[in-house]
């Protein structure tokens, strides 16, 4: 269990500003939702947590250590991506056992004799058939390979889950099985987790904090019931009411 | 809240694991073009290796009162001006050919396949240094440079090899920079790279695997390339040197009676053609093999 912080992080593509001077904290085992619209650096957020984008300026904190421009492989371990398209995150040429193996031997998570039972274990921790662990990433449907990402990200044990809208590329149906899922994973393995989603309705779901961004900048941190109920700013309170409701009956 | 109690609502298990032609041998055996092409390629590696025993005569004995007889039944396929069996010939000098074509193309293989993926993911300085390295060498002609390295290292197998290994990494540094790059913002690039995993990993257990099918449909297309200028030096009397039986040489032989002993030339030429059309085949049927559907 670890606690995140994001200390005056600005993110820039080029010259292209994408997210400017957001400090927010996840203490450690909560939850944060980061939501926003399209374009708002949600995305760009989630890359700068996992080290894929360096800052401009601004820290990120591990259980207060700044994690640096580069990171080591214990860094790296330590805070994991499930990112929003499941079609384009699996390797196609490599089976699940191949994933999870290669991560598994690869940190020593496990002896060597026993990375065959730990794959095992991680499929049916996201309800997966661990008899198909030699199938390859196409041969599954969207949903279980977002199952597969998350058993690939929790394969090295991490502290932090980044969830970077997980459930935006899935059916309806499906969406809440991964939701479900993240949330279960969460209390099982006391995980820090951080999710990205334009859908509040998922974000009131799982998370404790939730932190809105609008055009790179953040416009609202509040506990979730807070946020719900009373949100402060004039944004917040403009998604909350954009979202569609079904006519009541 | 509703008095009648609704039933439970069940979710319908995720469907079992696609099935289907999801190996490599499987989707193999459902290419006829690869099918074909490896056992087309199968005849000449066969009757190439197996050439001191296929052949009837030694392919350098020279019999002076017997030369430029037409097919027949001691002489298959005739004999050359200097009476050596043409049959027994053309079976030494696919020996030849195969095995210069073969072994020219690895050098250029790996190393053109390792420059590319370097270049492709590391991108920067790297790869701009790269990248006019191989502007520079595809500025020349093929055989312009070819033939100028021949002369300078010298005729003959050793310059060949040379030659190819100078010249050939081009086409698959090219290629595999291009994928490369197009993969390297993969999602799945990113999650090893996320995972922990070094770079040297990243590019050789997840990178490589997926260029690789296009790297071998290209190996081929070398392959014959490369067989192709091995005939053309030797036609030149640039190759492979005489006596050794080489299916230019004996192009170029022949070519001093094309108009009354056409086979002398025409049967070396047929080889070449059968030999590029077998690698072409297996090529394309691999690339059709390998596509993951």
């Amino acid at each position: 269990m670890s606690s995140l912080e994001v200390r005056n992080a600005t993110i820039a593509y080029g010259r292209s500003v994408a997210v400017t001077d957001i400090s927010v904290t996840v203490p450690a085992g909560t939850s944060l939702g980061i939501v926003g619209e399209s374009g708002s650096g949600k995305t760009t957020i989630a890359a700068a947590l996992v080290g894929m984008v360096p800052l401009i300026t601004g820290d990120i904190l591990l259980d207060g250590a700044v994690l640096g421009a580069t990171r080591t492989k214990a860094q790296r371990r330590a805070i994991q991506l499930v990112q929003q398209d499941p079609y384009s995150s699996l390797n196609p040429r490599m089976t699940v056992r191949q994933m999870l193996r290669e991560l598994l031997l690869a940190h020593a998570i496990v002896p060597r004799s026993q990375v065959a039972a730990r794959c095992a274990q991680l499929m049916a921790m996201v309800s997966l058939d661990p008899g198909s662990l030699d199938a390859f990433p196409h041969q599954f449907s969207g949903g279980q390979r977002q199952r597969i990402a998350i058993a690939r990200a929790l394969a090295v044990e991490p502290s932090v889950l980044v969830a970077d809208e997980p459930t935006s590329a899935l059916d309806v149906s499906v969406q809440a099985t991964v939701i479900e899922l993240l949330a279960r994973l969460k209390q099982e393995l006391s995980l820090t987790l951080v999710f990205i989603s334009h859908d509040l309705a998922v974000v009131n779901a799982v998370c404790d904090t939730v932190a809105v961004v609008k055009s790179g900048a953040l416009v609202e941190v509040a506990p979730r019931e807070q946020f719900f109920r009373a949100p402060q700013s004039p944004y917040s309170r403009a998604l909350l009411e954009a979202v569609p409701r079904l006519p009541t009956r | 809240m509703s008095a009648v109690s609704e039933p439970p609502v069940t979710v319908p298990a995720p469907p079992a694991v696609r099935t289907g032609p999801q190996t490599f041998l499987a989707r193999a055996r459902r290419s006829p073009t690869l099918v074909v092409g490896l056992a087309m390629t199968l005849l000449l590696l066969l009757s190439a290796v197996f050439a001191p025993w296929l052949a009837p005569f030694d392919p350098s004995a020279q019999n002076l009162t017997g030369g430029l007889l037409p097919p027949s039944a001691e002489h298959l396929l005739g004999t050359d001006q200097l009476g050596r069996d043409v049959l027994s010939r053309i079976l030494f000098a696919g020996r030849t050919d195969l095995r210069i074509a073969f072994l020219a193309a690895i050098v250029p293989f790996v190393v053109g396949v390792l420059l590319g993926l370097v270049s492709g993911y590391f991108g920067g300085t790297l790869d701009y240094l790269i990248g006019r390295l191989v502007d520079t060498v595809i500025a020349f002609p093929f055989y312009v440079i070819v033939i100028s390295i021949v002369f300078a290292v010298g005729t003959g197998e050793g310059g060949i090899y040379v030659a190819f290994a100078l010249v050939g990494w081009v086409g698959y540094t090219r290629v595999v920079r291009a994928t490369t790059k197009a993969l390297r913002g993969s999602g799945w690039v990113a999650a090893a790279r996320g995972g922990g995993l070094s770079h040297g990993r990243v590019i050789l257990r997840h990178l490589l695997p997926n260029i690789l099918p296009q790297a071998v449909v290209l190996l081929m297309t070398e392959i014959i390339l490369i067989m192709v200028a091995v005939v053309t030096l030797g036609y030149l009397g640039l190759g492979v040197q005489a006596p050794t039986p080489d299916w230019g040489t004996m192009i170029h032989d022949g070519q001093a009676f094309i108009t009354t002993k056409w086979w002398l030339s025409a049967l070396p030429g047929l080889a070449v053609i059968y030999t590029g059309i077998s690698l072409s085949l297996v090529g394309d049927g691999l690339g059709d093999a390998w596509r993951v559907r």
